[in-house]
């Protein structure tokens, strides 16, 4: 009798280990689709907080293309007149890199194209508006760069025709651009991940 | 050339082997056309949810984003076992060998890339 009844115990322990490893398996395979396919896109939370233009600022205007290293083109289409805006923006852990990078830049010209205004207030982001020599010429564009502590922006304005236009394009952009960089957060924080880590700095460098 | 030789001999092989070589090693072992079929089904989908989770992280959480590298590999191993991981729980739930359901583990990455290679491949020329 007792060999019988130990058999029977040993073969009910190793079935209720089998079910219990079922079913700590089970749980970590649904956690882990829950995580997996449930996770947010950080990107959609951390969009608010990044100081880039959007189609209202510029009406009338839509996304063309967006892209992770925070770029992005807008684009208007009235009739026959066209154009679009790009801007790339970059986040430095470090903002005096961001100013030796400026400072690495030519104060003459951008692009061979030569720079209309500059600004080097403190109390507003450093710029420099550089246009192609002849805006008379079709088609009319003008870059914009400026830093702001951590953030440095760069935007290529383009127009199909129309110099005036796009004059009045980069008048009423540019104080919005200054405003974003101003209100822009030192770093970027996606629930308690931030970007001070080490490696994110790094990665940044690189 | 060789790189591409080698990758359409991978996508012709790797479906081959893991759609009918496998199942037939398995059935022998197994002795049964219900559970082969299982664990047949069971792969496929775990490898196809495994490549789903995979690009859905790969996506999400790409650089510059200010995401730790600890975390991100996390994520990604998390993708490709939680499949898995409810494929053994299932096929060990309807009495498949223990070290058959286990095979699951180095075999399901393996389908991953015979899924990649099979999307890549053939059909995006």
């Amino acid at each position: 009798m007792k060999p019988a009844f130990f058999h029977r115990l040993v073969e009910n322990r190793n079935l209720s280990r089998d079910k219990i490893g079922i079913l700590l398996l089970f749980a970590i395979g649904v956690t882990g689709h829950l995580i997996v396919f449930m996770i947010p896109a950080p990107l959609q939370i951390l969009a608010p907080q990044v100081p880039m233009l959007a189609p209202q600022d510029w009406p009338g205007s839509y996304i063309g293309e967006e892209k992770r290293g925070f770029y992005q083109s807008l684009y208007l289409s009235q009739d026959s007149v066209n154009a679009f805006i790009d801007q790339t923006l970059v986040w430095y852990a470090n903002p005096d890199e961001n100013v030796d990078r400026w400072n690495q830049l030519d104060p003459e010209t951008y692009n061979g194209w030569p720079i209309l205004e500059r600004r080097m207030d403190t109390d507003q982001p450093v710029s420099y508006l550089a246009c192609n020599p002849d805006l008379s010429c079709s088609p009319p564009q003008c870059w914009y760069l400026a830093y702001w502590g951590h953030w440095f922006t760069s935007v290529f304005f383009w127009r199909q025709s129309d110099e005036d236009l796009l004059r009045q394009d980069i008048h009423q952009l540019i104080p919005r651009i200054d405003q974003l960089l101003m209100s822009a957060p030192d770093e970027l924080c996606f629930w308690f991940l931030c970007t001070s880590g080490n490696e994110v700095r790094n990665k940044n460098r690189e | 050339m060789t790189v591409l030789l080698i990758a359409v001999g991978l996508t012709c092989l790797l479906p081959l082997l893991l759609l009918f070589v496998m199942p037939v090693g398995a059935f022998y072992t197994l002795r049964s056309w219900d559970q082969t079929l299982n664990w047949e089904a069971s792969f496929i989908l775990a490898s196809s949810v495994a490549f789903l989770g995979y690009f859905r992280i790969q996506d999400i959480l790409a650089p510059p984003l200010p995401i730790p590298a600890y975390l991100h590999w996390a994520l990604t191993i998390l993708a490709i076992l939680s499949p898995i991981c409810i494929a053994v729980a299932w096929l060990r739930w309807n009495g498949v060998k223990g070290w058959l359901c286990l095979l699951l583990f180095p075999l399901v990455p393996i389908g991953m890339i015979a899924i990649w290679l099979l999307i890549e491949f053939p059909f995006n020329s």
